[in-house]
């Protein structure tokens, strides 16, 4: 077999708050083929981001966080690295596109130079090569126009173009892997279909693995090969993309399919999972799920093992009642 | 941009209209009558008349702005009260003064107060963060005459460095000038610098919290072009508005500095038309302010399209 890409293991971030210490993510792992994506879905707040965030080693080096497990990426710990040598990784093999479309373009620079800078940093290019460099990468992202474009400021750009230019930001430097944080909750329904599509050739002509973050199950079904599934900061179930939607284990991956409308079952109203996520500060002892979950029961108090599903070997869930 | 510049200038036009009209407004509601405090209560019924006359203001109300307004616009703001001369003159002999004070304080205020402010904002709850964020408040409390009271004392009387004395000296004698213009422009630059600092340090912080400094970040680029391409350009816009805005307390503060300094400026005039009611000379002062109030309005707004290119092409 050969050996992944990229490989998150036992990341546990955790946060001072007020004097206290409490836990973002516990335990998360997951390893990264290459020319594979893996979505990490869950509900607002569970660490989806956090967890994408620090394996770029976006979150600030303070006291006040900490972080504990290894982020490898090609058999080197980017958790030890200094910001200095994360620079040489970061915008070159590993990049990023983030949620907000609107305010995550720099406002009083062109678009052009906002892509070709990390041209000009990792790879040396005179101005006039990164130039060309950047206006393919906007034709490669089906912006009309593109050289006219090019020097454009962000304000003159839709959600959508500017989403299209945060990928061809993020793409610029030809990176091995790339994440992708909720890349089209802020879009509405027809460019997210867009720039998905969109990102899934790119992914299929580059050779590059993605790690896509998002809430959406629809969106998962349409680019996964494998999902992680995050409740309270824990992973509770992995497997491949059809296991998943096939025979989903844990009673929160049940209850999350559950609840996309489908126009094939006639329903009076939509179907959601009661109560709300705990607060870091307020997360149950033992099974982090059990003050939502149908099945709960007084093993859950315990915090329950990881158990392989029997059959497949790379399925995986935390539950006692299954 | 020069279509910008254009319009922002005629922007300006019916706020300056408007200014003049409150002003005109202003000068006829202050209680008393300027005849009576010019010749005095022992006056006769008819040189009162006559000095009215003289004056314009026996004329209804409308005539006299019409009046006042043609007046200003072509220049003439009326003759002095107390000494006869007109008011233009007076004026323009010494707003060169007043002008290079507060444009040297400007100066002095942008060129220290905006490094302290991004500086401090970088090194957040570092030493350096705190100095600077005491230096600031100095300047920010202290009152300016207090400052010049200070700096006069010390710089001046006590090691010599500074004259103690500003006066008149012809622009023949450029160093001589800058030289008595030196401590008056350092004690309201003082001030200057506590506003522009904590504005800049502030501005910076808001904005090294930004979604686009993330994404600087991510693309790996190094620290100081995060800091300073990304950052700076877009911190730079609410500072460009405020340091305008604080010229108008600038100016006033700048009256104060002239006095203590015994510096000629709009300051001795305005104290010397307040002592003799010459209401013709502070009504000339009034319009003199607000002409270079807006003018520095004029100013940041035509920066505003420099800095940040949505400014310039909504319009």
């Amino acid at each position: 077999m050969t050996e992944p890409v990229f490989c998150v293991k036992d990341l546990s971030i955790s946060f001072k708050l007020n004097g206290k210490w409490c836990q973002a993510t516990q335990n998360v792992n997951f390893d990264l083929m290459e020319n594979e994506t893996l979505c990490i879905v869950g509900e607002s707040g569970c660490g989806k981001s956090i967890t994408a965030m620090s394996c770029l080693g976006l979150l600030p080096k303070k006291k006040n966080i900490h972080i504990e497990g290894q982020v490898l990426y090609k058999g080197v710990n980017l958790l030890d690295l200094t910001e200095k040598e994360l620079n040489d990784y970061r915008g070159d093999d590993l990049s990023m596109i983030f949620q907000e479309p609107m305010t995550s373009l720099n406002p009083v620079l062109t678009v052009g130079e906002q892509i070709t800078e990390s041209l000009l940093v990792h790879k040396s290019m005179t101005k006039a090569q990164a130039r060309e460099t950047g206006i393919e990468l906007l034709n490669k992202v089906k912006i009309p126009e593109a050289e006219k474009r090019f020097s454009q400021y962000p304000h003159q750009f839709s959600g959508g173009m500017r989403q299209r230019v945060m990928i061809a930001i993020a793409l610029a430097c030809k990176p091995t892997v790339l994440f992708a944080d909720e890349p089209t909750t802020a879009l509405d329904v027809t460019i997210q279909a867009q720039v998905l599509h969109l990102l899934k050739e790119l992914r299929r002509e580059t050779k590059m693995s993605m790690v896509m973050i998002t809430h959406d199950m629809g969106v998962v079904a349409s680019v996964a090969d494998k999902v992680l599934v995050m409740y309270g900061g824990q992973v509770i179930e992995n497997s491949s993309c059809k296991d998943l939607f096939e025979a989903p284990n844990h009673p929160y991956t049940k209850a999350l399919l559950n609840a996309i409308p489908r126009p094939d079952r006639h329903i009076d109203h939509l179907t959601s999972i009661p109560g709300q996520v705990p607060t870091l500060a307020g997360m149950p002892s033992g099974c982090r799920f059990s003050t939502r979950c149908e099945l709960v029961s007084d093993q859950c108090a315990m915090t329950p093992d990881v158990n392989t599903v029997a059959g497949q070997q790379s399925h995986h869930y935390r539950c006692w009642n299954v | 941009m020069l279509v910008f510049t254009l319009k922002r200038l005629l922007a300006s036009i019916p706020t300056l209209f408007a200014v003049l009209t409150v002003i005109f407004v202003l000068v006829r509601i202050v209680p008393g009558d300027p005849a009576l405090a010019v010749l005095g209560d022992s006056a006769s019924e008819e040189v009162i008349q006559e000095f009215r006359k003289s004056i314009g203001i026996d004329k209804p109300l409308w005539e006299q702005y019409l009046v006042f307004m043609g007046d200003v616009l072509q220049g003439n703001l009326g003759l002095s009260m107390a000494t006869g001369k007109t008011v233009v003159e007076e004026v323009s002999n010494v707003l060169p003064y007043t002008l290079e004070l507060t444009v040297a304080s400007i100066i002095i205020g942008v060129v220290f107060g905006i490094p302290l402010g991004i500086f401090s904002a970088i090194y957040r709850n570092h030493f350096f963060d705190y100095l600077a964020r005491m230096v600031s408040l100095l300047g920010l409390s202290f009152p300016a005459f207090y400052i010049s009271i200070l700096f006069m004392i010390y710089l001046s009387v006590e090691w010599d460095w500074f004259p103690v004395f500003s006066e008149y000296i012809p622009w023949s004698d450029p160093l001589t000038r800058l030289y008595h213009l030196a401590l008056p422009a350092l004690s309201l630059g003082v001030i200057m610098i506590g506003y522009v600092a904590r504005t800049s340090r502030s501005s910076m912080l808001e904005v090294l919290g930004e979604d686009y400094i993330r994404t600087a970040k991510s693309k790996g680029l190094p620290r100081n072009m995060v800091v300073f391409k990304h950052g700076f350009r877009n911190a730079l816009i609410p500072i460009l508005t405020l340091t305008g805005l604080y010229l108008g307390l600038l100016m006033g503060n700048s009256v104060l500095t002239e006095i203590v300094f015994n510096r000629p400026g709009l300051g001795g005039l305005i104290v010397g038309s307040l002592e003799s009611r010459d209401y013709t000379m502070l009504q000339g002062l009034i319009v003199t302010y607000a002409f270079f109030i807006v003018l520095a309005n004029l100013i940041t707004d035509i920066s505003y399209g420099l800095v940040d290119p949505r400014v310039k092409n909504n319009d």
